[in-house]
């Protein structure tokens, strides 16, 4: 009984701390707001408030933003939250948070459920604490949300494999088939597991087939509108845009001035290996546990995707789960061999959030290494082990969390567009304020100037009908860039002839108009400068008298 | 009689024929140019052996001996260690056909001089080595932890620059006091460390010439076939439990080595090799002896060949130099052209940005002494003697600044070039000329 109560307050309290480590001071940590967050955020708005999208398109089965397209789970089921808690930083965060609280709950009972309760602590004590998990469910990540879906479905299916029962089977495909309505990298993962899956259990399916007709066809019936997207512009656009094949580059290992032949310039020999190389790059330790994402915006200070002193437990839980692995440790590598294809068939080097499904069963395998190392030892080193992980664990968080809330916050403030909250709260206080001009020549400004003034959705659509009809919403690829809002403008600024504009207030970012442009110039008023942390010019706003 | 003797002696001499080819072939002209120590090297034996040993193939016929001879130590190692003929052959098999270790063993190295070394005396101490088995692998990983401590203790001194500057960040959000408590020499010592170690620690660096993230600054070159890759797997998932401890526990043991040297390139990390073609021959062997896997054998194994004469099609023709090789390919010709074209008792003025030129110079000329040569950073325009043969770069992408910079990407029309070679690993033009005669 006593055991009983010690393990429980351990599954207490490690989710407590998950719990504040995703949703403590939410809205201003990180203390940017990206503006793809901006964009969820502002579409889910749209749709509470109108029942159309941010370009006025009625309850689409994608989202467009800027010049890609998104799937649509996150903004629905976000649309209620930003109606109740109004359009907020946090509102719009809060989903991939609660997404994050739910993925410790089901990497707990994946453990508990393939192998033992404390597995299933070890595990979540890895989630609870892993920079890479509390990073993405601290800002609007729709991945995150795919990815609490696809572990929960991937608990439901174990649940099935093992009672056989109608419920379990339709909990899981549903769940499985929802992850593919949040994120682009479940819609090729998803189909591909259940194909590696059935090939493995096919038989025992086969036996309960009776039971299963009925959920399948509800599944078959939900994901319609989906294959219908596939074979539209918006369905298929992002996946091609990104992808290695469509890019013009020769493969590296290509030997410019040389011919092709059997040996040089072998291209299917050179893609191969291009491919296999980006795929290995997300099972290569020193991604995975040193140097982390390759673009500052998706990374943090000093951290990668876990702490370093865990990859012995991932060598320990590996060697062990591929020896003679059960079907549940075989559905683990699985999971593990699919979670990075989407992103390695894109041609960036180490994405994580593409590649956010290969870290949850690298999570589960370390804490089941974690375990593995426990069990060996006698009791009186079982102690000093648990001490030991428990410091590991402590000082590792400590630091991170002075990476992740004090340093990064201020080495990324420019990546996660710091200082537009301030920059439209300014604006939209000047009185009486005539044309307003944001040199902002790929016009990504205009979903923070649409989220932080809060702008009613019905005024924007009227305006941005001006650009076309929503025909080639689906059809047409081309870019769609929204450069006006009222009296703002978005786009660049012929400084030396707009200078003499009367009257007009022009904002730059970050240091590309010089003081030396305007100090001294009676006829240019320095209205306000905004800063990045580091004391940097994150905006300048200044008015042609 | 005579058959069984054949089969038993054929497979090592195929080995020693591969062996042979790749390590002595062309050894002299491929890889193009010496690197900067090989010509150091050259020269400092010169007075004791005569000028004749300033030559590239005698400079590197040490490492080709030596590293042909390793794998043949390393069959008789593994043979005795695992009493398993076959796995001794696959071993040395692969190793004889590793890039890595082909080039490694084709220029100037003291890490072969050691592995060789290491490889002798591991030979020799085989019985005891056997008896230490359980032993050793304990051995190696408190050596290892020992050397990490270390490193990070004689890092101290090195990362006070970069604790500042992390410390510059932070005030803008905290105490500068409070800063203290996580940006300080123990926390980076232990952060670069970690680093190096992990840099070994990538599967781009070994098997895809550091793609899809290369290193700045360390010559990434093909090291291992990714046909290794499903070997190396096997091999791993197949060895036996004593034996995988102990490979385990020396790869660690090397990298700490490598973490506490601070080496990155390919010639240090060299001894990684070994453990790599062990794991990948136990692999080999398996799938070898596995009947049922005859055909997955058989497929891995043309791979192989593909990725063998793929790789030597390319290396002998000198078409696999990294970006940041050591060696300088233009010398020898710069060398030979300037000994042509100079007349009797003509200065030479050669500009030190061709970096180091003067060792170079000794050597391909074979001549300590340079008389008339003169070594310096300077501009033509300014030079008072205008009698002189000089040897001058040019950027790629010059600035107008440039001593030889025209407009229309043409050549100065007061000197007369005589010569011009593309330097592509500093990304320069280099030229031989003199003053336009009036």
């Amino acid at each position: 009984m006593q055991k009983i109560n010690k393990t429980n307050i351990i599954i207490v309290v490690l989710f407590g701390l998950g719990i504040i480590l995703r949703l403590w001071n939410l809205g201003s940590l990180p203390r940017g707001f990206f503006r793809d967050e901006a964009a969820l955020g502002y579409n889910a708005f749209s749709i509470w408030t109108s029942g159309k999208d941010e370009f006025g398109a009625t309850l689409p089965l994608v989202f467009r933003s800027f010049e890609v397209f998104f799937l649509p789970l996150y903004v629905y089921i976000t649309a209620p939250l930003v109606g109740f808690f109004g359009l907020s930083e946090f509102s719009s965060r809060l989903l991939s948070s609660l997404s994050g609280i739910a993925s410790l709950f089901f990497v707990y009972l994946i453990g508990k459920k393939i192998w033992d309760k404390k597995t299933g602590i070890f595990a979540l004590l890895v989630l609870a604490v892993s920079p890479w998990h509390i990073f993405y469910s601290r800002g609007a990540f729709e991945g995150n949300l795919a990815l609490t879906l696809f572990t929960s479905g991937f608990y439901f299916w174990l649940n099935f494999l093992n009672d056989k029962s109608r419920k379990s089977f339709f909990v899981s495909t549903l769940l499985f088939s929802l992850s593919m309505y949040s994120y682009q990298s479940e819609r090729l993962v998803v189909p591909l597991f259940a194909l590696l899956t059935l090939s493995l259990v096919g038989k025992d399916l086969w036996k309960v087939k009776q039971k299963l007709i009925f959920p399948a066809l509800l599944i078959v019936v939900l994901l319609i509108p989906l294959i219908f997207l596939s074979f539209k512009a918006g369905g298929y656009h992002r996946a091609f845009g990104v992808s290695f094949f469509s890019k013009d580059e020769a493969p590296p290992g290509w030997i410019e001035g040389y011919g092709e032949n059997f040996f040089v310039n072998n291209k299917i020999y050179l893609r191969g290996k291009q491919l296999l190389s980006l795929y290995a790059s997300y099972y290569s330790p020193k991604n995975i546990f040193f140097e982390g994402d390759f673009d500052k915006q998706r990374s943090i200070e000093n951290n990668s995707v876990f702490y370093g002193f865990l990859l012995s437990f991932l060598i320990a839980g590996f060697a062990t789960i591929i020896k003679k692995p059960k079907l549940p440790e075989k559905l683990i590598l699985v999971w593990l061999f699919l979670g990075p294809l989407p992103a390695s068939i894109t041609a960036d080097p180490f994405h994580t959030y593409r590649s956010l499904l290969t870290y949850m069963p690298l999570t589960i395998i370390i804490g089941r290494g974690i375990y593995i190392v426990y069990k060996k030892l006698n009791i009186r080193w079982k102690y000093i082990y648990l001490a030991g992980l428990t410091l590991g664990v402590v000082l590792n968080l400590y630091f991170f969390w002075y990476n992740y809330s004090i340093l990064s916050q201020v080495t990324r403030a420019a990546n996660w567009d710091y200082g537009y909250k301030e920059l439209v709260a300014y604006i939209n206080q000047l009185p009486g304020k005539g044309k307003v001009i944001v040199d902002d020549p790929f016009t990504e400004g205009y979903i923070q100037f649409l989220f932080f003034g809060k702008v009613h959705p019905t005024t924007y659509h009227d305006e941005i009908a001006k650009l076309g009809s929503l025909d080639y919403y689906y059809k047409d690829p081309s870019e769609i860039r929204p450069n006006k809002i009222g009296n703002l403008e978005f786009r660049k600024i012929d400084w030396p002839k707009e200078r003499g504009d009367k009257g007009v207030i022009l904002v730059f970012a970050k240091e590309l108009l010089p003081e030396s442009e305007y100090k001294g110039d009676p006829k240019v008023e320095l209205l306000r400068k905004i800063k990045y942390p580091d004391g940097k010019d994150a905006f300048t706003i200044v008015q042609i008298q | 009689m005579k058959t069984s003797t054949l089969s038993k002696y054929l497979p090592l001499i195929l080995l020693a024929v591969v062996t042979l080819t790749t390590r002595f072939y062309e050894l002299g002209t491929i890889p193009k140019g010496l690197s900067l120590e090989e010509a150091t090297i050259g020269l400092s034996l010169a007075p004791y052996l005569g000028g004749w040993v300033l030559n590239p193939i005698l400079i590197r016929l040490a490492s080709a001996i030596l590293g042909t001879l390793s794998i043949f130590l390393l069959y008789f190692l593994v043979n005795k260690l695992s009493e398993n003929l076959r796995l001794s052959y696959a071993s040395a098999f692969l190793l004889s056909i590793t890039p890595w270790h082909i080039q490694e063993s084709r220029i100037f190295s003291v890490v072969i001089l050691i592995i060789f070394t290491t490889l002798f005396f591991g030979f020799i101490l085989s019985d005891q080595l056997k008896s230490l088995l359980k032993f050793l692998p304990k051995f190696f990983v408190a050596l290892s932890i020992l050397l990490f401590i270390s490193a990070i203790l004689i890092d101290f001194s090195k990362v006070s620059e970069k604790v500042d500057a992390e410390r510059r960040i932070a005030v803008n959000a905290i105490p500068l006091k409070l800063t203290t408590i996580y940006s300080n020499k123990l926390v980076e010592s232990y952060r670069e460390n970690l680093a190096s170690f992990y840099e070994h620690l990538d599967f781009g660096v070994y098997f895809f010439n550091g793609h899809p993230r290369q290193r700045w600054g360390v010559e990434e070159t093909t090291k291992l076939f990714v046909s290794f890759i499903p070997l190396i797997i096997i091999g791993i998932t197949k060895l036996k439990n004593n034996l995988r401890l102990l490979l385990g526990a020396v790869f660690i043991f090397l990298l700490t080595l490598l973490t506490l040297f601070e080496f990155r390139g390919p010639s240090e990390s060299l001894p990684l090799v070994f453990i790599f073609v062990i794991i990948a021959g136990y692999g080999l062997n398996y799938l070898w002896e596995a009947k049922k896997r005859q055909t997955v054998f058989y497929i891995l194994l043309i791979l192989l060949f593909y990725e063998f004469l793929n790789f030597n099609s390319l290396y002998f023709s000198g078409l696999t130099e990294s970006t940041f090789s050591p060696r300088r390919a233009v010398y020898e010709e710069i060398a030979g052209k300037v000994s042509l074209l100079r007349e009797e008792n003509e200065k030479v003025l050669v500009n030190e940005r061709l970096l180091n030129p003067k060792i170079f110079f000794q050597f391909y000329l074979k001549d300590q002494d340079l008389e008339g040569f003169e070594f310096k950073e300077y501009n033509v325009w300014n030079e008072q003697d205008s009698n002189a043969l000089f040897v001058d770069v040019l950027p790629y992408e010059p600035s107008p600044s440039e001593t030889l910079y025209t407009k229309e990407d043409g050549f100065p029309e007061k000197l007369t070039p005589l010569y011009e070679i593309s330097d592509e690993r500093l990304r320069q033009k280099v030229f031989v000329y003199r003053y336009a005669e009036n």
